[in-house]
């Protein structure tokens, strides 16, 4: 059977369903039996799965060679969502039997159950659904060259989603050894659209000499009407000026829920997801029965049975978080509401196609915003979506934590020859500049846990075998590091289930710190008691209290992505020189006009920046609208200039629009004019004193101390077996700070901070920005609208050049005064 | 160079170090808890990667604390060493040998764990002591009559000031009954206490100590 009759054999299949294969499945089903690497750009709802496991099934039936089955592990399908491989599993399974071929489909991640997982092991699927940390266990598991070498294809799906992040650099890790073991493999990303398309297929298949020659990147192109429309309160006054729940907007709200079939309400925290939850329940009960929610703490089982649901057309309303982002198809979806904004554009078009999948429907996305300034960003999204707008995701570069980490995996399988892997690590993207010294330095991190030998040593870990091969022989260690395989790092995680039995969901360990043992909270949409903390699982009962709390989950806070900075002082300046232009403008009308009466709002040519004291102390604000994330660096910055004129401690605070510094101190703004402290010179050098004075790295160096191996954090009834190996990132970060501070982990905190968190390139174009904007000093008699979701913050970041024996007595003061 | 803090407690002339070790100077006895011997080649033995110098780090502090105050008696107030016998507690052994004053060691939860290989010839063991008005113990103690020093808790406190400003430190806890000294050893953490129940607080910073309260 050549490629033209196996293809014959697809389309036959295709017609007999009513259906026509797409131009951009055709192209990917050719690219793949050619034995062509690639990327294909296709959204969710677009037939993606088969365009490329209808070529997987072909080769396979030309393997077979008239045989109904075939033996080994023949593909893995990579999914970043554990809840997502069922979904891939039946229609994998679907078209295999439609095709008349036994082909075998598991599932292995997270949830699979043990004894499943053995057989696996002993017998694998012919295509195995997993995701990034499940792929590396498995590189983890006893003769894996042997099991994987008869790989056919890895197909990484919403690599969009996994480029970006520490799991993207997994899988990059995993490509390059894969390619090795397995000399057929073609490697498949599957994107939705994001800037740089071209840069994820580069970084997803490496730089090694024939791949990327044979690669095809494959567009979907699938035009997509979207409709946005924001939601203006009806009663301006009532608009607060902070972030909050938006719930005074319920009503219309459920207006649009009652007039479509099944409308999403996405929310951006869980604990926003719970509020609205119960306020849908306490205000319409009409939809009782009709209405779910859906987010990443509650039960698999109630998550599963939700989506299942509404693909049924069983549900009217669910509200969800970025759970429900990802995966396969609503058709009976007609609305999505967006509460509170969406930080990015990619994310807002991602909701947005969520609705209206049947052809030439229309996606309606609704944003609530939920506080005044929001109103700005739903006029940037609208512009966002209009000029089709979508931001890049930057890719990690030299995660010697993850590097780290899978070293430790290939030991406690195999056993590794360093040379060997050094030449397929040099081939990914993430370490295509590792050096030779950095690499010896990891080397001797994992045999030697130092750099030089200390007499009587006893570090174990990693052992050098006299045939040159690195291994893990402990089998504590070999253990310890399975269970410890990934690079998310959760805070602790309690179950909550109630005394009499029957499982809700997980609650971060920090939460239910805070409550005592009657106090009560909503969870999973119930109003639950508190009766007791056992075993790493909180007893809950039904409560009837009035004011129960709702669950807050710590979550990272989202910064807006720069395109949408962009778009955003467009309409400042569009709201200062026409506020009548547009509904959401006049909706901004009492705000704007308290903010000129306080203050003023700046034009794209001037830089705002407010002083006023307050009980808490003295404020300044300034307000260059460039996103969260480049606001803490420039916060940060300014702090540390400003220190180094005098001995001061400040605590710091920032959000899209702007920043805050905080002192018990006075600081005269007018300095900051004076002495150029917002000068784009010396930004590199000045940036790098501040990260160490404000702390930033320290908390970075979290995950890398989980990734790296530095912290052991077992699962919670292992913890209680290794207490004494308990220690905590913040020891080490200690000691490596005073004992070793060449350390490449602890260096790593610092460089990832610059390059990711603070976003150093934008930082300077952001700089020279402002260089050429005139500074407008506003001294305020009381907080402006504009400070006041800033000044209320209270996650705050602290800078000081004080000694900390100073710092320590002038609090005294202020704790005895 | 380490300023150690003047504090006069039931009518005895103490100071408090930094390194946090507490000095009788009638009775010429330096107290310390929690060093946790061992803790460091402990995790490096499992392969975690402890910075491998900072095992001589409790060696190098009792060394200057022995030289400062040269002390008759040296009490380790519990928790001496983390786990079961390593490198590190030979390293200690050579360290007790060079000593003129008397060691000795009210046990700790952690020293259960192997009892048996703690020198006991350089290193008498009890489970409490009572010197003059003190009762020198592990754990918190509630006595009627002697005023408890003990360890056990890694006493730490978190201070706010205004303006949003914060911070944590390890800390010397005074209660009407009682003090409890903070971890002396190099790789440990704290637990926070609230400033409200202490009587007194002195708060390390760095080389210095400040009284809080």
């Amino acid at each position: 059977m050549d490629k033209e009759q196996s293809i014959q054999i697809a389309k036959d299949w295709f017609e007999a369903k009513g259906w026509k294969p797409a131009p951009f499945q055709r192209k990917a089903w050719d690219a793949y039996l050619k034995g062509k690497h690639g990327l294909l750009n296709a959204p969710t709802g677009s037939g993606k799965t088969l365009a490329m496991w209808t070529p997987i099934v072909l080769q396979l039936m030309r393997e077979a060679k008239g045989e109904k089955s075939i033996k080994g592990l023949k593909a893995l399908w990579i999914t970043p969502l554990k809840s997502l491989s069922n979904e891939i599993k039946i229609a994998t399974e679907h078209f295999a039997e439609g095709m008349g071929m036994e082909i075998t489909v598991g599932v292995r991640n997270g949830d699979t159950p043990t004894a499943e997982r053995a057989r696996q092991l002993r017998r694998f699927p012919n295509l195995l659904i997993t995701t990034p940390e499940s792929l590396h266990l498995l590189l983890a598991s006893k003769d894996y060259q042997k099991k994987m070498k008869g790989l056919n294809a890895l197909i990484v799906d919403e690599w969009h989603e996994l480029m970006g992040t520490k799991r993207g650099v997994q899988i990059e890790l995993a490509t390059s050894r894969l390619l090795t073991v397995a000399p057929s493999l073609r490697v498949w990303g599957i994107s939705a659209t994001i800037g740089n398309l071209e840069e994820a297929m580069a970084v997803l298949l490496g730089n090694r000499a024939g791949v990327q020659e044979k690669a095809l990147l494959i567009r979907a192109n699938k035009k997509k009407k979207i409709k946005v429309q924001s939601i203006t309160p009806q009663k301006m006054e009532a608009f607060p000026w902070r972030g909050h729940l938006g719930l005074h907007q319920i009503d219309q709200v459920a207006a649009i829920a009652r007039n479509s079939k099944t409308t999403l309400i996405f929310t951006n925290t869980r604990s926003q997801c719970e509020s609205w939850y119960q306020a849908m329940v306490d205000m319409y009960p009409e939809f009782l029965g009709l209405m779910a929610m859906h987010h990443g703490s509650i039960q698999k089982e109630l998550r599963l049975w939700v989506e299942n649901a509404i693909r049924e057309e069983k549900l009217k309303l669910v509200i969800c978080t970025s759970s429900l982002d990802l995966g396969v198809d609503f058709a009976p979806v007609e609305s999505i509401v967006q509460i509170g904004s969406p930080k990015g554009v990619a994310r807002f078009l991602q909701r947005a196609g969520r609705s209206g999948h049947a052809p030439g429907q229309t996606s309606r996305i609704f944003f609530v915003p939920t506080y005044s300034l929001e109103l700005l960003e739903a006029r940037a999204l609208q512009t966002a979506v209009e000029r089709k707008i979508v931001e890049d995701r930057v890719p990690y570069q030299l995660s010697f934590d993850v590097l780290a980490q899978y070293l430790v995996t290939l030991a406690v399988s195999d056993g590794f020859i360093p040379d060997d892997i050094l030449e397929e690590v040099l081939q990914t993207h993430a370490y295509q500049y590792l050096d030779l010294n950095e690499w010896q330095w990891l080397l001797n991190y994992i045999t030697k846990g130092s750099q030089s030998m200390e007499a009587y040593d006893e570090f174990r870990k990693v052992e050098i075998l006299e045939d040159g091969r690195y291994k893990v022989n402990s089998r504590r260690v070999a253990m310890r590091h399975r269970m410890q395989i990934g690079t998310i790092v959760g805070d602790g995680e309690l179950k909550v289930k109630f005394i009499k039995g029957g499982y809700l969901g997980s609650v971060e360990e920090w939460f239910l710190s805070k409550l005592k043992p009657g106090d009560s909270f909503i969870f999973a949409g119930r109003n639950l008691e508190l009766v007791r903390i056992k075993d790493m699982v909180a007893q809950v009962k039904l409560s009837k209290a009035k004011k129960p709390r709702v669950v807050s989950w710590m979550g990272g806070r989202m910064t807006l992505t720069a395109q949408l900075g962009d778009l955003l002082r467009e309409e400042v300046q569009r709201l200062k020189t026409d506020p009548n232009s547009c509904r959401e403008f006049k909706a901004l009308g009492p705000f704007l006009e308290r903010q000129e009466s306080l203050s003023v709002l700046p034009d794209a040519s001037e830089l705002l920046i407010e002083q006023f004291e307050s009980k808490e102390g003295f404020h300044i604000l300034v307000y260059p609208f460039e996103g969260r994330n480049v606001h803490e660096a420039l916060c940060s910055l300014l702090a540390f200039r400003m220190s180094r004129l005098v001995s001061i401690s400040f605590s710091l605070a920032f959000n899209d629009y702007g920043f805050e510094i905080l002192s018990d101190q006075y600081f005269d703004p007018e300095i900051i004019v004076n002495e150029k402290l917002l000068s784009v010179e010396n930004v590199h050098t000045d940036l790098v004193e501040s990260v160490n004075a404000a702390e930033t790295a320290r908390r970075t160096f979290r995950d890398i101390a989980v990734i790296s191996g530095l912290v052991y954090t077992g699962p919670p009834d292992q913890r209680k077996k290794d207490k004494h190996l308990q220690s905590s990132s913040q020891m080490f970060f200690g000691v490596f700070e005073e004992y070793e501070p060449d350390n490449l982990l602890y260096n790593q905190a610092y460089s990832e901070v610059y390059a990711y968190q603070f976003q150093q390139e934008r930082l300077a174009s952001a700089l020279q920005r402002i260089e050429g904007q005139n500074i407008l000093i506003q001294r305020c008699r009381r907080p402006s609208p504009l400070s006041f979701p800033i000044i209320t913050d209270r996650l705050r970041a602290k800078l000081s050049s004080e000694k900390l024996s100073d710092r320590i007595k002038r609090m005294i003061t202020a704790y005895t005064a | 160079m380490e300023q150690p803090l003047s504090f006069i407690l039931m009518d005895q002339q103490m100071y408090l170090h930094p390194f946090g070790a507490l000095y009788w100077v009638e009775e010429k006895v330096l107290m310390l808890a929690d060093v946790h011997i061992g803790k460091v080649a402990h995790f490096r033995r499992e392969g975690l990667a402890v910075p491998a110098g900072l095992r001589h780090l409790n060696i190098q502090r009792l060394d200057k604390l022995v030289a400062q105050f040269q002390p008759e008696r040296i009490v380790f107030l519990g928790d001496l060493f983390h786990s079961k016998k390593n490198s590190e507690w030979e390293d200690f052994k050579v360290w007790l040998q060079r000593q003129s004053a008397e060691c000795m060691l009210i046990l700790g939860n952690h020293d259960r764990h192997d009892k048996k290989a703690i020198p006991q010839d350089l290193l008498a063991c009890y489970y409490s002591k009572d010197m003059g008005p003190f009762r020198l113990s592990h754990h918190p103690e509630d006595t009627q009559e002697l005023f408890n020093i003990c360890g056990h808790i890694h006493p730490g406190i978190m201070l706010r000031g205004r303006g949003g400003l914060s911070l944590k430190a390890a800390c010397f806890a005074v209660y009407e009954r009682q003090m409890i000294l903070p971890a002396f050893g190099a790789f440990t953490g704290t637990h926070q206490l609230g400033i409200k129940d202490c009587k007194h607080l002195f708060v390390i910073a760095e080389e210095e100590l400040v009284q809080v309260k």
